[in-house]
């Protein structure tokens, strides 16, 4: 792991209205690791994602990427820098086809969103690109049709290609594997570790079998407060986190 | 002086009640049920008939009451005509506010000219019963008891209604159904029951004040529709919708100011509530007793409700499915329609047609223009603009007065012109309107297409003023020594309209037209894609601006007249039923639709005469109500069907069958 951060986390609050989801919550992210993000039902793990990826910014405190103050920087902008995102509900674009939900994920990295007279279609490099990601999902046979015809796994591989589509230095995925059966978790996690490869993560999920063969580090969020940072290893062996959030289901 | 100025408030407080009578019914009606009724004003001078002939005809039999009893006749009149567009056609609609504006609007349409086909053209004038037939003096004017009955007849209703809507049981599952629609129909609360209710009462309290109002609103079967709508929007905007206190006190500001400037600005005061308006709206988007929220959960509501954001109503089923589709081909080897055999056909127009043809068909190519540029924003884009012809009327004006006051005749530099007019004006418009959504936008755009109107009106010393601007110009190229005529210019309209219409298309199939697909179908996901989908939007607003611009333009042209309606809502609703008719998101829809209804415009004016509007209105009618998705998908269908018959083994065949998969997957979303 090196030790180089890429997202500085500063005493992040975050309240709607009177109230307070997050509390100086202040964390690191290291280039190239897998953070995974755990904690009971509202313990603001999906806030966190948002505060981060730029979904309603933090009401204190600050967000540093690569150094650079990003807590009020828009989500393109956000982008534009390298941090991409998933969205906990398959947020796609639904009457659009499959090709298409890919060029415009690869196209939205690019500066230049105003070529008036370029088609996507004739852009052999993303041609190429959402090619590749789509044979590596399977999917490419299946280009020409529309997502809601898809599976639901099918569905959510195509929420984290979208995610991943860029080149981003960092990805956030929150709840990648909701509603997935357990049958397919196993090769979604492949899948998401194949997609991952050399990219920085912070996820956050219920699933603690995804939690424990992807992540490198593991993050617990009690009550908008971070409880304890560690390994897999770490995590599991800490009583006050078996306590909270493991215990029922390891009893 | 203080009788003057006193005078003044109770003219501008009288004017103010009558406006805020008429607008309590809009505004609960948007603010309950976010529906735009369009007819509003229609139903009030409907109404308004009625009664007056009624009083007329008991008045002369020597019926005791006649005035009550007309007023209570206008009263049923107006709750009639809002039971029966709430029940018979509004319910059907209520996802859809662009269906309902234009089915509305094809209902004033009906109405004027049944009543103008009834009772005849003439402006009616409203009676004053006997009993309020005297009147105080103040100063050295006189002032009716009828202002005074009026005031207070405004002050009991304002009273009785806040009652109802803020102490009693129906008021308040009334604000429970504006609060949450979805979660006050889970508690229970019969919503369909409540909107229809809250709409007889808006439509009944209309009815009832076209007797009272009618004195200060003017009564025909012309204007007053379209002037009594605008005004009850306007009082809504500024006073916010869904509160009766918002309707009362932004009743009494434009009453009180119209008094005032009346007097001591008699120029501004047909601005002065498109003024306010827009001040307003700098400064309380959502209206000075507005909640906040109004605006923002309409947004929201948007967002939420359908995956295809605030699009659902025009979405054609066949071809946003298939982003990507090519239709099989007819002509082996040719991909896509055969686009060169329709311009052929424009081409060889003029060698078979009258000379009145050819002429229809320079307005069917002008408007297939003027629809395309509006499918930028409303198909692509699925923003609810219903005030592009503010646009097509700028081109053309801008047009006209360049050439008249600075003698340019070039056609080039009046291209140029118009065009950075054009984009200019876009830019600043639509820099306010974007800040709003949904039914919002829908409005917001209105207003502007109405304001730009009024200032065409009024500013005669300029523009002509209501008789129009008239400008006799032949476009001059340069370059060819043409002898202008009817054929001459059709041509030149012809090569323009092509050339914009394969701007366009590049456009749309470039990288960008597909952004502007993405932000309709997804806006937050493009954001998160990396999109500045505010700028997206910005720039098809002023694209659509710029085409509409030279639409405008060419209808300088071939018209060589041009005046304020050009500019205002009943233009822009043309393209608007243009588009639906032949389907969104296409460009060969616009031309379709452009073709079919001023076909059907030219020949139902020549075959009806003046019925002719009412045809129109009818039109809209059946559109809203039977061909929502347009003709275009049975057309695509059709167009398969003979490719595969002509080449059953033809090279498309794949494609068809990737279609039907699409085209099936957009039904099941549905």
């Amino acid at each position: 792991m090196s030790a180089r951060s890429i997202i500085q986390c500063q005493n992040l609050d975050k309240a709607f209205g009177g109230l307070k989801i997050l509390t100086g919550v202040s964390f690191d992210i290291y280039e190239g690791e897998r953070l995974a993000l755990i904690g009971p039902n509202g313990a603001g793990k999906s806030t966190l994602i948002n505060t981060i990826g730029g979904q309603g910014p933090a009401t204190a405190g600050k967000v540093l990427f690569d150094g650079k103050d990003i807590t009020y920087a828009k989500p393109n902008k956000r982008l534009q820098m390298g941090m991409a995102r998933s969205f906990q509900g398959n947020n796609l674009f639904w009457k659009m086809s499959i090709l298409d939900n890919v060029l415009l994920a690869l196209h939205g990295g690019e500066k230049n969103h105003f070529q008036m007279f370029k088609t996507l279609e004739n852009r052999k490099d993303l041609l190429d690109k959402a090619e590749h990601l789509l044979k590596n999902a399977d999917l490419w046979e299946k280009r020409h049709i529309v997502p809601t015809l898809l599976s639901y796994g099918e569905q959510r591989l195509l929420e984290m290609m979208l995610a991943f589509a860029c080149d981003p230095k960092i990805v956030l995925l929150d709840e990648p594997s909701a509603g997935l059966p357990t049958v397919e978790a196993g090769k979604f996690a492949e899948r998401l570790r194949a997609l991952s490869e050399g990219i920085t993560l912070l996820f956050c999920a219920h699933d603690l079998e995804l939690v424990f063969t992807l992540a490198d580090r593991i993050m617990v969020l009690y009550f908008g407060q971070i409880l304890k940072i560690g390994t897999p290893d770490e995590i599991r062996n800490d009583p006050q986190v078996r306590e909270i959030y493991l215990g029922a289901e390891e009893v | 002086m203080f009788y003057q100025i006193l005078n003044i408030i109770i003219n501008g407080v009288s004017y103010g009640m009558v406006l805020f009578l008429i607008a309590t019914g809009m505004s609960l009606t948007m603010g309950l049920m976010r529906v735009v009724n369009m007819s509003h004003g229609a139903i009030y001078m409907f109404s308004g008939y009625v009664a007056v002939k009624t009083y007329t005809t008991l008045n002369s039999s020597g019926v005791p009451c006649a005035w009550l009893i007309a007023l209570l006749v206008g009263t049923l009149v107006g709750a009639g005509f809002g039971a029966l567009l709430e029940i018979g056609f509004l319910r059907r609609l209520y996802k859809y506010p662009t269906y309902q504006v234009l089915l509305t609007i094809g209902m004033i349409n009906i109405l004027n000219n049944v009543a103008q086909w009834i009772w005849g053209g003439l402006p009616l004038s409203t009676p004053t019963p006997g009993f309020l037939s005297g009147g105080v003096w103040i100063g050295s004017t006189k002032v009716g008891y009828f202002r005074f009955f009026v005031i207070v007849v405004g002050l009991v209703l304002a009273v009785l209604l806040w009652l109802f809507q803020d102490k009693t049981r129906v008021g308040a599952q009334i604000r429970a159904g504006m609060d949450n629609r979805e979660i006050s129909s889970t508690l229970g609360i019969n919503n369909r029951l409540i909107f229809t209710g809250v709409f007889v009462l808006g439509s009944a309290i209309a009815g009832f004040s076209a007797l009272l109002g009618g004195s200060m609103t003017g009564l025909n079967t012309g204007s007053t529709s379209w002037n009594v709508l605008t005004y009850s929007i306007i009082v809504v905007i500024v006073g916010g919708a869904g509160s009766i206190q918002g309707a009362l006190l932004g009743g009494l500001i434009l009453g009180l100011a119209n008094s005032f400037l009346t007097v001591y600005l008699p120029n501004f005061t047909s601005f002065s509530f498109y003024a306010i308006l827009i001040i307003v709206l700098l400064i309380k988007p959502a209206g000075l007793l507005g909640r906040k929220m109004d605006v923002n959960k309409a947004i929201e509501a948007d967002l939420e409700k359908t995956g295809s954001k605030g699009f659902g109503d025009v979405m054609p089923r066949a071809e946003l499915t298939i982003t990507h589709s090519r239709m099989s081909p007819l002509l082996v080897g040719y991909r896509g329609f055969p686009w060169f055999i329709v311009v052929l056909f424009l081409a060889l127009c003029p060698l078979f047609f009258s000379n009145y043809n050819v002429s229809m068909m320079s307005k069917v190519l002008i408007y297939a223009l003027f629809a395309a540029s509006l499918d930028i924003v409303m198909g692509y884009g699925g923003m609810r603009s219903f005030g592009h012809a503010a646009f097509f009327g700028l081109g053309g004006y801008v047009m006209g007065l360049v050439a008249s006051f600075w003698g340019i005749k070039s056609f080039w530099l009046l291209l140029i012109i118009v065009v950075v007019f054009s984009a200019v004006a876009s830019a600043i418009i639509s820099y306010f309107t974007l800040k709003f959504s949904g039914t919002y936008f829908l409005i917001i755009t209105m207003a502007f297409g109405q304001l730009l109107s009024a200032i065409a009106e009024k500013w005669s010393g300029v523009t002509g003023g209501s008789d129009g601007l008239n400008v006799s110009i032949n476009p001059e190229l340069g370059f060819l020594n043409i002898k202008w005529g009817g054929t001459s210019r059709y041509y030149f309209v012809l090569i323009v309209t092509v050339i914009c219409f394969i701007l366009l298309k590049l456009i749309m199939r470039s990288s960008f037209g597909r952004s502007i697909v993405g932000v309709r179908e997804n806006e937050g996901r493009m954001r998160a894609l990396g999109y500045n989908t505010w700028l997206t939007k910005y720039v098809s607003c002023i694209l659509a601006g710029v085409f509409a611009g030279v639409a405008g333009m060419l209808y300088m042209y071939i018209y060589r007249t041009i005046n304020p309606t050009v500019l205002n809502l009943t233009t822009s609703a043309m393209p608007k039923i243009m588009l639906i008719l032949g389907g969104v998101a296409t460009l060969w829809g616009p031309a379709i639709g452009a073709a079919i209804i001023i076909f059907f415009q030219t020949y139902s004016g020549i075959l009806f005469s003046e019925r002719w509007m009412l045809l129109l209105g009818l039109l809209y009618v059946v559109c809203v109500l039977f061909l929502r998705g347009g003709i275009s998908p049975y057309l695509m269908r059709l167009y398969n069907w003979a490719g595969h018959k002509l080449f059953p083994d033809g090279k498309g065949a794949a494609v068809p069958k990737r279609s039907n998969a699409s085209a099936n997957a957009g039904k099941e979303a549905k």
